[in-house]
């Protein structure tokens, strides 16, 4: 065929046109619009009122409030990745052998991924109040205020978050964990290889690409707690819960400074930018593809 | 004790093991399905 006769196919550009099109709408144009608030004042609606150049950034990046925000994001973020891989990782190891009503504790495993965060917060209130609340009166009445008290505060909100994602990190692990071939396993418990080193040597290395998409992500979705700390604590006590996207919320619609929220939107789409992009890098290190 | 009700013993201790602490899991997801029965009055316990 010769240059002239090449078409270019225009039915597969027309099939991706509304997908596109939504992409572009409610991903990209929501982006580049923040990214140019950052830059300038808004009024209380958040529309343009005039450019600013750099001075929203150095009046956001100059406040201690705003670190002390991010600091508690990073430590939220960091117990909600560990517990929450290592707990999947565990009971996937638990399920990962097919027995006999199996089902059972599989199912129980990955329910709580079907809960919506508002029910979910509601139940942890009723656990968690201090007033008649679960939790202490299984402690013989005592008093604690889980949800308004530090530390208590925040583990109280990770544990609601950790208790949510595990079921979807679990489902990705136990089909990593299941691809494994039974021979490999096998042989190596021949070789006399015990159950850790069977797990270290020939499950993790096996299910790598399944262990790196569930830390990927864990790690979008530990920065972006926000329904459990909306319901549960309002970012207290003392902004000991606060986290950027709560910060970011209470910024847009509360106080009306949406030139402040999107500079820190930015500023949290960087961090989770530079940490997955650190994921990356390692990714062709530590994963291995079949 | 033959190997063979040894090892049913064994795989039934895990398996309650392993249902026990899906119950576990989940008793928060219980806990809300019990207090869906009570009314205001009694969730607040005045």
């Amino acid at each position: 065929m010769t240059k002239k006769n090449k078409k270019i196919p225009v039915l597969p550009y027309v099939l991706i046109l509304p997908a596109m099109a939504l992409f572009f709408t409610f991903n990209f144009y929501p982006f580049l619009k923040a990214v140019f608030l950052s830059f300038s004042m808004t009024d209380k609606s958040g529309n343009f009122t005039e450019w600013v150049g750099l001075a929203n950034w150095k009046r956001v990046l100059a406040k201690n409030s705003f670190w002390e925000v991010v600091a508690v994001t990073l430590k939220m973020a960091a117990i909600n990745l560990l517990f929450t891989f290592f707990l999947a990782l565990y009971f996937a190891l638990l399920a990962m052998k097919k027995v006999r009503f199996s089902k059972w504790y599989q199912t129980m495993y990955a329910l709580p991924m079907a809960i919506a965060s508002s029910p979910a917060a509601a139940i942890f209130l009723f656990i968690f109040r201090q007033k008649n609340g679960l939790l202490n009166h299984l402690l013989g009445n005592a008093a604690i205020g889980w949800t308004t008290k530090m530390p208590y505060a925040l583990w109280a909100v990770c544990s609601m978050t950790i208790w949510m994602h595990i079921g979807v990190s679990f489902v990705f692990l136990l089909v990593g964990f299941r691809n494994v071939p039974e021979e490999v396993l096998e042989s190596a418990w021949l070789d006399g290889a015990g159950p850790f080193s069977r797990i270290r040597h020939i499950l993790i290395p096996m299910a790598s690409p399944q262990l790196f998409f569930v830390l990927f992500l864990n790690i979008a979705s530990s920065f972006r707690s926000f329904a459990q700390i909306k319901l549960l604590t309002g970012g207290g006590p003392a902004n000991g819960t606060k986290n950027l996207i709560y910060y970011i919320y209470e910024n847009a619609i509360i106080n009306g400074r949406f030139e402040t929220a999107c500079v820190q939107a930015i500023f949290l789409f960087l961090m989770i930018f530079l940490v997955t992009q650190l994921q990356f890098a390692l990714e062709k290190r530590t994963v291995y593809y079949q | 004790m033959n190997p063979g009700p040894k090892k049913r013993i064994r795989e039934a201790a895990a398996f309650g093991c392993k249902l026990a602490l899906g119950l576990l899991f989940i008793s928060p997801l219980i806990v809300g399905v019990c207090f869906s029965f009570q009314n205001d009055q009694e969730l607040c316990g005045c």
